[in-house]
């Protein structure tokens, strides 16, 4: 079934049963993939996943029942369950359905869809990343990966407000771990690319390659404060950990301690950040959110001023303020929450050596780990385990890891010293992040005495 | 789910083409969560996970084709594809499945569906006003309900016909306290391979006092000072530490492919004569178990390590190809949009010779760490961490003041040996971990242990 029939199922189900607010939310996605390992193609895989929820208001309270078995018959069945689920709600919530607005643009899409792949073409690439990491060092060493492959999701929604938008995004990726042996001591590379054309995988192969060779014969760090370079990579994932904070709904329960400060200042005056749908180096861009208001680019910190928080139509009614477009649903059976689609770093102006010439002595962080572990989103802690470079005379210096960082996000967001100019973006599907490296003072770490 | 003449008709047409097994996995699933936020039922989340996934072995390379059409178009085009990757048009393969059935160890009191929805929201309050009215600096809570129904069916063209139904239940609550402008949380989640008689033995409110009581004592609690030190570990969840430094290295995912610091080290000597560790998942009602993996396999009691001696891997089916050993029953996945891989399913450190008031006795100066959270692992370097959610200070043998936001690291190799202290308290907590083949449920455990030399991230 299609979700025309989809829509037209449910919703005659909903009005037999005398229902006059209800939404159908559809999201399915097929890929396509080819792996090799340790210089031999490994798998191949095809997928097709996803389903559908129906929402109704029954006393102005809102249910929901999800499933992914598309027969009318099992369709047919969501609309009772969701009825049932209605009458034990108690969150004190007005029901939204958004009413299309005269104006509203859906149309900003700028991104071209790349054509689904074939699987000849995916294998062949899988098995050129193995070659080149096995031609660019004798060192390379089983455990070598590498995967290709493209995906496309068609995400719709129709309500009985009359609004019935759709919307196909589709990308392709390239990943490659390269492990290398030297004398016993295992390390490793990882690089990603969008694309998986002969020359990104030369450039790909060179980053896992050069990377892995870079870790080898690491040593400790000494326990203590350290200036910290955090690289581009490193950045984008504490951006992704931590854009709970700026959640309109988490600052409304006491979850963000950003609530009060819109207008003031809660970063270094050199930093400005971004929430944009439409960010160019994005092929899954969005036009709209999980509730079918139009998605816009926005500025959340803007020279250290926080400028908004992030809201959906119902938390934007609570908190006074109008929505931003973020209504999100982490899978097509989660709730509507709210999140950014991509949360954009500004860029700053110098370059990484020039970083490491700033900071004179200190440590350049290239990888952490456990961030789900080791971030709290509440509190802004974060104690983590890291590994990178000792930076020595304004210089990128010998390998270290096996420690840990340790401070609070809040704090570090008014720590930074600087910014570099060369942004990294990443991340899959409609959920990104992308950001420089930046300096930042005062880093607690836990290392050998 | 399938009838058993479609079910042979997609696996002739899976391997038509080459390969040399092939598997037919369906599911269905009925998945309920509640989630309370600010003293009210905030959603309520009820979803049927419905599909199909077939794999195909050509030696050890394999092929995989996932799809929700479950009509017999659908599915026949899901082998074709997947037949299709393999290879041009082959002969075909007369395949007899022979079904039978495997002894279930967990008899479910109350079933998900058999228990209205109300009595789970009035469980879940139950839990959260408890959490809410223990002190009154929290400010927050946000507590979750969830409960499903899993029936799986394995077929594959050596004539495997099983199939199996699962039900777990799980209640958690995460409270926030507040004071000063300051944050701070605490978390506690347990749950069963069990039906809504989970409740019999865990009460909610329980559940909700423990995080609320953890979350004041972070309020109050110091940042915990960096460095090396001794530290205790407390049971239950604490056994997060041996799944990460350890379990991870030792699932035929890595130790096949030759990413993992353990592979070729089977009898040698890997850890302290003090640790014994299990992988189980035949424990009757354990949040980990299964009758059979989801390669229908029975699950087993693998015994991992003896007095310290590497005695096991976890091997699925792909595993026991690559490295020419059994199965042991441990092939999992998150469903049938993922190819099933070796995972862990009730994993714990067996109770050791010490007395646990010896250990923390033992200790002029190091850490407790009596809750713990979740963390990750590199199998390739063993390289480790995770975080203590509550924390104190040990003095001269004494249990001193509450530290907040440490992290454990090292690696695995190390702290195996480094544990030289194993207590009698053994306990296991739930988890959900991710890997290759997408998040499964999973039991750590283990009794109070003493780890001789670790690092500890905090603030100095």
């Amino acid at each position: 079934m299609n979700f025309s029939e989809i829509k037209n199922v449910l919703f005659a189900a909903a009005k037999a049963e005398g229902l006059t607010e209800y939404d159908v939310y559809y999201r399915v996605s097929t890929d396509i993939s080819a792996e090799a390992l340790n210089g031999e193609p490994s798998a191949a895989s095809f997928g097709a996943k996803g389903g559908v929820t129906f929402r109704c208001a029954v006393d102005g309270k809102i249910g929901a029942a999800s499933g992914e078995c598309l027969t009318e018959q099992e369709l047919m069945a969501l609309v009772p369950r969701a009825m049932a689920n209605a009458a034990l709600i108690d969150a004190d919530e007005e029901p939204i359905f958004y009413a299309p607005q005269a104006g509203d643009l859906y149309e900003r899409v700028t991104a071209e869809m790349p054509e689904m792949p074939e699987m000849q073409d995916l294998r062949r690439a899988a098995m050129t990343l193995q070659e080149k990491v096995y031609a660019a060092t004798p060192l390379a060493a089983d455990g070598t990966e590498s995967g290709v492959g493209g995906a496309t999701v068609t995400v719709a929604l129709a309500n009985s407000k009359g609004l019935d938008l759709t919307h196909t995004a589709a990308m392709h990726y390239a990943v490659v771990e390269a492990v290398v042996n030297r004398d016993g001591e295992p390390s490793f590379g990882y690089a990603r690319s969008n694309n998986f054309d002969e020359a990104s995988l030369s450039e790909m192969t060179d980053r896992a390659v050069g990377d892995a060779l870079a870790r080898l014969g690491a040593g400790a760090l000494k326990t203590g404060k350290y200036h910290a370079v955090f690289s581009a990579k490193q950045m984008r994932a504490l951006l992704g950990t931590y854009a709970g904070i700026f959640n309109g709904k988490n600052a409304l329960l006491g979850l963000s301690l950003l609530g009060d400060k819109v207008g003031t200042e809660i970063a270094a005056p050199a930093v400005s950040l971004y929430d944009d749908p439409f960010y160019a180096g994005n092929t899954m861009q969005m036009p709209f959110d999980a509730e079918g208001v139009p998605t816009v680019r926005k500025a959340l910190i803007e020279k250290g001023v926080l400028k908004t928080l992030l809201y959906d139509l119902t938390t934007a009614k609570k908190a006074g303020r109008t929505t931003t477009g973020n209504a999100a649903r982490g899978s097509y059976a989660a709730p509507v929450s709210i999140s950014p689609f991509c949360l954009a770093f500004g860029a700053g102006n110098k370059t990484l050596a020039e970083l490491f010439s700033f900071v004179g002595e200190g440590v350049y962080i290239t990888e952490l780990k456990g961030l789900h572990a080791g971030c709290d989103a509440t509190t802004g802690d974060f104690s983590i385990e890291a590994a990178g470079f000792l930076i020595k005379d304004g210089k990128q210096a010998a390998p270290v890891r096996s420690f840990t960082i340790a401070g609070n996000f809040y704090e570090m967001l008014k720590n930074i010293t600087e910014i570099g100019s060369e942004v990294e973006e990443g991340g899959s599907g409609f959920s990104m992040t992308a950001a420089p490296a930046v300096s930042v003072k005062d880093i607690s770490v836990a290392g050998e005495a | 789910m399938i009838e058993k003449s479609l079910l042979a008709d997609l696996l002739s047409v899976a391997v038509s083409t080459g390969g040399d097994f092939a598997e037919v996995f369906a599911e269905r699933e009925h998945v309920t969560r509640i989630r309370f936020l600010s003293d009210k039922v905030e959603s309520i989340r009820d979803q049927v996970i419905s599909g199909v996934g077939i794999r195909v072995f050509e030696g050890t390379k394999t092929y995989y084709a996932s799809t929700t059409d479950t009509s017999r178009e659908g599915l026949l085009a899901c082998a074709a594809a997947v037949a299709g990757a393999v290879g041009e048009k082959g002969g075909k393969r007369k395949i007899l499945l022979t079904p039978d059935t495997v002894e279930n160890r967990t008899k479910i009191g109350r079933y998900p569906d058999d228990v209205p929805t109300r009595e789970k929201t009035d469980l879940l309050r139950e839990a959260c006003v408890a959490a809410k009215t223990t002190d009154a600096r929290i400010a927050q809570v946000d507590g979750s309900y969830l409960d499903t129904d899993r029936e799986i069916l394995v077929a594959n063209t050596e004539g495997l016909f099983r199939t199996d139904r699962k039900v777990r239940t799980r209640i958690a609550v995460s409270a926030v306290a507040s004071a000063a402008g300051e944050n701070q949380s605490g978390f506690y989640g347990p749950g069963g391979g069990v039906g809504i008689e989970f409740f019999d033995a865990v009460s909610p409110a329980s559940v909700g006092r423990r995080a609320a009581a953890q979350a004041v004592t972070n309020l109050t609690a110091a940042y915990c000072p960096a460095g090396t030190m001794t530290v205790a570990i407390e049971n239950g969840f604490g056994g997060v530490i041996f799944h990460e430094a350890c379990g991870h290295s030792l699932e035929a995912t890595a130790v096949g492919i030759g990413a993992s610091q353990m592979a070729g080290k089977l009898g040698e000597q890997i850890a302290n004569e003090k640790v014994t560790a299990i992988d189980d998942g035949t424990i009757a009602g354990g949040w980990g178990s299964a009758n059979i993996d989801d390669e229908g396999t029975p699950t087993t009691r693998n015994v991992l390590i003896e007095n310290g001696v590497l005695k096991s891997y976890m091997i699925d089916r792909l595993g026991s190809r690559r490295l020419g050993l059994p199965m042991t029953g441990c092939g999992r996945r998150e469903s049938y949009a993922y190819e099933p891989t070796s995972r862990m399913t009730n994993t714990f450190i067996a109770n050791g010779p010490d007395k646990n008031e010896d250990i923390i006795a033992s200790m002029e100066y190091g850490l407790y760490a009596k809750a713990m959270g979740g963390g990750s692992v590199n199998p390739l370097t063993g390289e480790f961490n995770f975080s203590v959610k509550e924390g104190y200070i040990v003095r001269n043998g004494k249990i001193c003041e509450a530290v907040r936001g440490a992290a454990l690291i090292g690696t695995g190799a190390q702290i195996l040996q480094d544990i030289d202290m194993v207590g009698e308290n053994l306990a296991t907590g739930q988890g959900m971990c991710g890997s290759a083949s997408g998040s499964v449920p999973t039991d750590v455990g283990q009794p109070l242990i003493r780890v001789k030399k670790i690092t500890v991230g905090g603030r100095s």
